[in-house]
């Protein structure tokens, strides 16, 4: 069955709009947390090599 | 040619397979996720997300079957010497190779949450999907390489033991550290894919980010920072490892006597040939009555015990630096009369210290080295010092 009579006005609560500097603001924080992880990463991993130079230490 | 990680993970049979299979569908999955916009169907979704959790275990898989090995091959009863601290030395690569593996999955991780963080509500189970499928795909190599630096460790260390002595299993140690450093290009090749990655599902995002998740970034990209800084004096040390220094057996005197050695310490085993001060002649610290007899005994009897190999004889001449050289020169010749064609000179590196960044100065004692000597005429001098080679 079709509803008619007047029009409902439906309030939709949109999203609000992106705008340029928001975008920038986004890819500069997401590339900022991607380059933290991979620094954690490195550190990790230069961390884990000083065993290299405790067994330099050791062996004498 | 099939590469060690396929061969070794097919032999765990049908989870080997499922293992090796996973990372592939996971790439599929953020593949087919990309190019039908975010669109991916729920089973789509389920088998990405699957597919990543089956390549973190894979991964974790890969690491800890490894490092069981490597601890097996480290603690082989072999090493049980007193002269050798195997459980210490185990215990620094053990220690190192996890943290190794620890960061090889972090980034991946790290990676997921990002990226499923910043889509969520973006374009619903699709991206997330994408986001898990991509990490998952970047993990394979991450995989591989933490895969290929164990078995490289392994190989290394699981020379025969018995025939290896200390320069040589300070070799092989280093040999499996500098493994390590291969991981560091699949480290940053699979950094820069994932931001790549994140950087553009956070461009095709219809929504801005919030508050809450722009700090969280920050915070992520600091702690980075701080991880990183902390730990550049361990990477500086870890660059400049100690060089190897053989310990030396001989107890016989004072080494400040002896010519000082100039170059790297190097000590070459043989027939210990001691000239004191006073002329008097010992050999491996017994009083030498008849040099010659005594040096040809030494050489048959190294001759019964090790059948069918040639002869080093090397003699490794000690005498005092201000002594004239005519004493030692004399004990040479009968040397090489008695079969003995390798004589060298007995020297001292003196103490030094070396300038670490994390244990600062570490005294190195003094060392007893071997240097070749000059048998031609020396014009002005004619102390045994000036007849060892620089």
């Amino acid at each position: 069955m079709r509803l008619t009579g007047p029009r409902v006005q439906e309030r939709v609560s949109l999203p609000p709009a992106r705008t340029r500097s928001s975008l920038a603001a986004d890819v500069v924080c997401t590339a900022v947390a991607c380059a933290g992880s991979v620094l954690v990463a490195l550190a990790l991993l230069d961390a884990s090599a000083y065993g290299r130079f405790l067994i330099s230490l050791l062996v004498r | 040619m099939v590469p060690p990680l396929v061969r070794d993970v097919l032999g765990m049979g049908p989870i080997g397979a499922v293992l090796l299979g996973a990372p592939v569908v996971a790439l599929a999955a953020s593949v087919v996720a990309l190019c039908s916009r975010g669109a991916l169907g729920r089973a789509g979704c389920v088998a990405a997300a699957s597919a990543f959790g089956v390549s973190l275990v894979g991964a974790w898989a890969a690491v800890h079957g490894s490092r069981e090995r490597f601890v097996e091959s480290m603690l082989h009863p072999d090493l049980a010497s007193p002269t050798w601290p195997s459980l210490t030395l185990a215990r620094a690569i053990v220690a190192e190779h996890a943290g190794a593996g620890t960061a090889l999955l972090l980034v991946p991780l790290i990676a997921a949450a990002v990226a499923v963080t910043w889509t969520r509500g973006a374009h619903g189970l699709g991206s997330r999907a994408f986001a898990c499928g991509l990490a998952g795909a970047v993990a394979l190599p991450a995989w591989m390489a933490a895969h290929a630096s164990f078995v490289a460790s392994a190989a290394a260390l699981s020379v025969s033991w018995q025939d290896c002595d200390a320069r040589c299993r300070y070799d092989a140690a280093m040999a499996s550290s500098e493994a390590l450093d291969a991981v560091r290009p699949w480290l940053l090749v699979a950094g820069t894919v994932t931001a790549a990655a994140a950087v553009a599902l956070v461009a095709i995002r219809r929504r801005p980010g919030t508050a809450r998740m722009r700090v969280g970034c920050l915070v992520l990209g600091a702690a980075g920072l701080i991880a990183y800084g902390c730990t550049r004096a361990l990477a500086g040390d870890a660059a400049h490892p100690l060089p190897f220094e053989e310990t030396s057996s001989w107890m016989g005197g004072d080494l400040d006597a002896l010519p000082t050695a100039h170059s790297a310490c190097e000590l070459i085993d043989g027939v210990v040939v001691y000239v004191s001060k006073s002329g008097v002649v010992s050999v491996d610290g017994a009083w030498a009555t008849d040099l010659r007899a005594q040096l040809d005994t030494k050489r048959l009897l190294w001759l019964q015990i090790h059948p069918g190999r040639a002869f080093p004889g090397t003699v490794v001449l000690v005498a005092p630096a201000a002594l004239p050289a005519n004493l030692p020169l004399g004990v040479l010749g009968v040397a090489r009369e008695a079969g003995y064609p390798h004589v060298l000179a007995a020297t001292a590196k003196p103490v030094a210290t070396v300038l670490s960044r994390t244990l600062g100065p570490i005294a190195r004692p003094a060392r007893l080295c071997s240097a070749p000597i000059t048998e031609g005429a020396v014009v002005g001098s004619d102390r045994w010092s000036d007849r060892v080679e620089p």
